[in-house]
């Protein structure tokens, strides 16, 4: 029981790092986007995710932890993905059809060095959890060879 | 006819100290999945004192010394059982300001010192079905 709620955890810090590398790259792939998604005018803006610590990492075993009395640690989990407010770069250019009427164009407020180091923390925050993963796994197996006689 | 050799408290042992590190070793998932989590503080689980309690090897285990080179071994010594029960983790104070205080180097190298501990005692439990299966094999 235990070491199979620990695959549900670390699958659970796999997927809120896959999701945090997802915001970052898309925060990269539109940091010169002067428009919206739907066409409507105004830059980008900076997409922010934002993570909790779960109670329980699946739905029965945390049901059937609450029914023993035991208590379970958990996950994690991503609640929201916000949009930082934070104004963008205006940049000089008035042959650009998304300037104002004094010839700036608004970029959006993405740091490249935020962005990037961003990144990097969740690369490593992915794999320490699937070192976790695979200590678990090595756990398990070591547990199935217990009474086996070859 | 005596069955005691099939209720060996040494197989007690392995079985809660297998079960305890299992616990731990969820703890551990659980803090390197919230490293990131702001104001998330770590947990563990702390099993050996009372292990060692339940079965009395504070009292009783002890290893003799006929040599001025060996080294003495006194109930309340960390053994084999005794690895980190320290509940706030890292002994150094991690410094970061999101009001999370996990030191991702403490979990990963508790990690692996649990996956091994637990291979040992799986291994010792293997090895001590083995020797049962060979005295029950050639006693028929």
């Amino acid at each position: 029981m235990g070491l199979v709620q620990s695959i549900g955890i670390s699958r659970s810090g796999l997927q809120v790092e896959r999701l945090r590398m997802d915001v970052v790259a898309n925060n990269i792939a539109n940091m010169n986007s002067t428009r919206q998604a739907n066409g409507a005018p105004g830059p980008y803006q900076r997409e922010i995710l934002t993570i909790a610590a779960q109670d329980g990492a699946q739905p029965f075993p945390t049901l059937l932890a609450r029914l023993t009395g035991e208590t379970t640690p958990g996950g994690v989990t991503a609640t929201a993905i916000t949009t930082d407010p934070s104004p963008g770069r205006r940049v000089y250019d008035p042959s650009n059809p998304d300037a104002d009427a004094q010839g700036y164009v608004t970029y959006p407020n993405i740091d490249l060095t935020v962005e990037m180091s961003d990144m990097l923390g969740a690369e490593r925050s992915y794999q320490a959890n699937a070192t976790a993963l695979n200590a678990m796994k090595t756990m398990a197996q070591a547990a199935i060879g217990i009474g086996s006689t070859h | 006819m005596n069955l005691s050799i099939f209720h060996d408290p040494r197989i007690d042992v392995l079985a809660q100290a297998l079960d305890g590190l299992s616990q731990r070793q969820q703890a551990i998932a659980g803090n390197i999945a919230n490293v990131d989590t702001p104001g998330y503080q770590r947990k563990d689980v702390t099993f050996e004192a009372a292990l060692r309690a339940q079965f009395g090897l504070d009292a009783g285990t002890r290893l003799a010394t006929t040599n001025p080179g060996h080294i003495p071994y006194a109930p309340g010594d960390p053994g084999l059982l005794a690895t980190a029960t320290n509940t706030n983790g890292s002994p150094l104070p991690v410094q970061r300001n999101d009001g999370n205080n996990v030191d991702i180097d403490y979990e990963m190298t508790l990690l692996a010192q649990t996956t091994l501990l637990y291979q040992t005692l799986a291994q010792a439990a293997t090895n001590r079905f083995a020797t049962l299966n060979g005295i029950v094999t050639r006693l028929t």
